[in-house]
C-alpha cells in the first residue's frame, strides 16, 4: 500500500459516516476515482457497516419491558440505600451517646471500663477499614486513562 | 436536575444503555446489574452538566465505565492498547463475494461478539446506537479525531475477520 493509499485509508470510515471536513472528503473523492484498490476497500467497509447495522434489530431491544424492570429495581435500591443511611446514622448517635454516658458513670471493677473501651476501639478500626475499601473502590471508578 | 425530569430523561436513554451493556458484556444478568448501578448513580449524584454534552452521552459513559469494570473483574479479555497495534496491509475482497446475506450476518454477528471490547464498544455506539463522532468522543472521553481512527481500526479488524471466512 503506497503512502497516499495509506493516508486515504485512514479517512475512509469518516468518509462513510459523513464526518470528514470538505477538504478531506474531496481528497478521498479524487483518490478513489483513480485507485481501484481504495475504491474496493471503500465498498468493502460500506458493505460491512451495512451488515452490522442490519443486526441492530437483533441487538437493540425494542420493547421497554426489560428497561422498566431495571428502573424499578434501581429505584428500590436507592430507597433501601436511604433506609440504610438512616439506620446507620441513628445507631451512631445512640452508640456515641451510650459511650459518653458510660465514660462518665462510675463502674466497678475498672476492667469493665477497659473492655468497653476496647470494644469501641475495635468498632472504630473496623469502620475505618471498611471506609478505606470503599474509597479505594471509588478511585478505580475513574477510567480516564484506561485502554482496553 | 429535578428527580421527575431525571426519570423522564432516563426513560429516553435507558434502552440505548441497555443495548450497550448487553452487547459489551454479552450477558443479560450482568447487563441488568450494570444498568441498575448506572441508574442508581444518576439518581444519587445528579451532576449532569449540559454544557459538556447530551444527557445520553453522560448516561452512556456511566454505563460504559461500569461495563469495563465488570469486564476487568472477570478478566474475560486481556487489556491491550488497540491504538498501538499495527494494521497489516489490506487486501480487499467484497464481503458479498464470500457469503450470502444471511451467512454474512451470522458471521458478522459472531465475529463482532468476539472482538476486543475497545473495538466492540465503538462499533456498537456507531452502528447500533447511531451516534455521531462528537457524541462518541464524549462517551469515550477522547477527541473526535481519535474516534475516527479507532472506529476505522475496529471496522478494519472486523473486515479482516469476516474476510477470513471467505
Ligand atoms: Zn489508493
Amino acid at each position: 500500500m503506497d503512502k497516499d493509499c495509506a493516508n486515504v485509508d485512514e479517512l475512509l470510515s469518516g468518509y462513510l459516516d459523513d464526518e470528514l471536513t470538505q477538504k478531506d472528503r474531496q481528497r478521498v473523492d479524487r483518490h478513489i476515482e483513480g485507485c481501484a484498490r481504495c475504491s474496493a476497500r471503500l465498498r468493502e467497509l460500506d458493505a460491512l457497516s451495512a451488515s452490522v447495522s442490519r443486526l441492530r434489530a437483533d441487538m437493540v431491544p425494542e420493547d421497554q419491558e426489560e428497561w422498566r424492570k431495571v428502573m424499578d429495581n434501581a429505584l428500590e435500591r436507592t430507597a433501601s440505600g436511604i433506609g440504610w443511611v438512616l439506620v446507620v446514622g441513628a445507631v451512631f448517635v445512640l452508640v456515641g451517646y451510650a459511650g459518653y454516658e458510660f465514660l462518665l458513670a462510675d463502674v466497678e471493677p475498672p476492667m469493665v471500663k477497659w473492655a468497653v473501651g476496647a470494644l469501641y476501639l475495635g468498632l472504630a478500626v473496623l469502620l475505618l477499614s471498611v471506609l478505606r475499601q470503599r474509597l479505594r473502590a471509588r478511585k478505580t471508578d475513574k477510567y480516564k486513562d484506561v485502554e482496553i | 436536575m429535578r428527580r421527575a425530569q431525571l426519570m423522564m430523561q432516563l426513560d429516553q436513554v435507558g434502552p440505548s444503555g441497555h443495548a450497550l451493556a448487553m452487547n459489551l458484556l454479552g450477558n443479560t444478568a450482568d447487563a441488568a446489574d450494570v444498568l441498575q448501578d448506572a441508574v442508581a448513580t444518576v439518581l444519587r449524584v445528579r451532576s449532569f452538566d449540559p454544557s459538556r454534552g447530551t444527557f445520553k452521552a453522560w448516561f452512556l459513559a456511566i454505563v460504559r465505565n461500569r461495563c469495563l469494570d465488570i469486564l476487568r473483574e472477570h478478566q474475560r479479555h486481556p487489556l491491550v492498547d488497540v491504538e498501538s497495534v499495527e494494521l497489516p496491509v489490506e487486501e480487499t475482497d467484497s464481503p458479498e463475494a464470500i457469503a450470502s446475506q444471511d451467512e454474512l450476518a451470522a458471521i458478522v454477528k459472531r465475529e463482532l461478539a468476539t472482538l476486543p471490547p475497545a473495538h466492540r464498544e465503538i462499533l456498537i455506539l456507531r452502528e447500533f446506537l447511531d451516534l455521531g463522532y462528537a457524541e462518541i468522543g464524549r462517551i469515550l472521553d477522547v477527541p473526535t479525531g481519535t474516534v475516527m481512527s479507532r472506529l476505522h481500526r475496529a471496522r478494519s479488524a472486523l473486515a479482516r475477520r469476516v474476510r477470513s471466512h471467505g
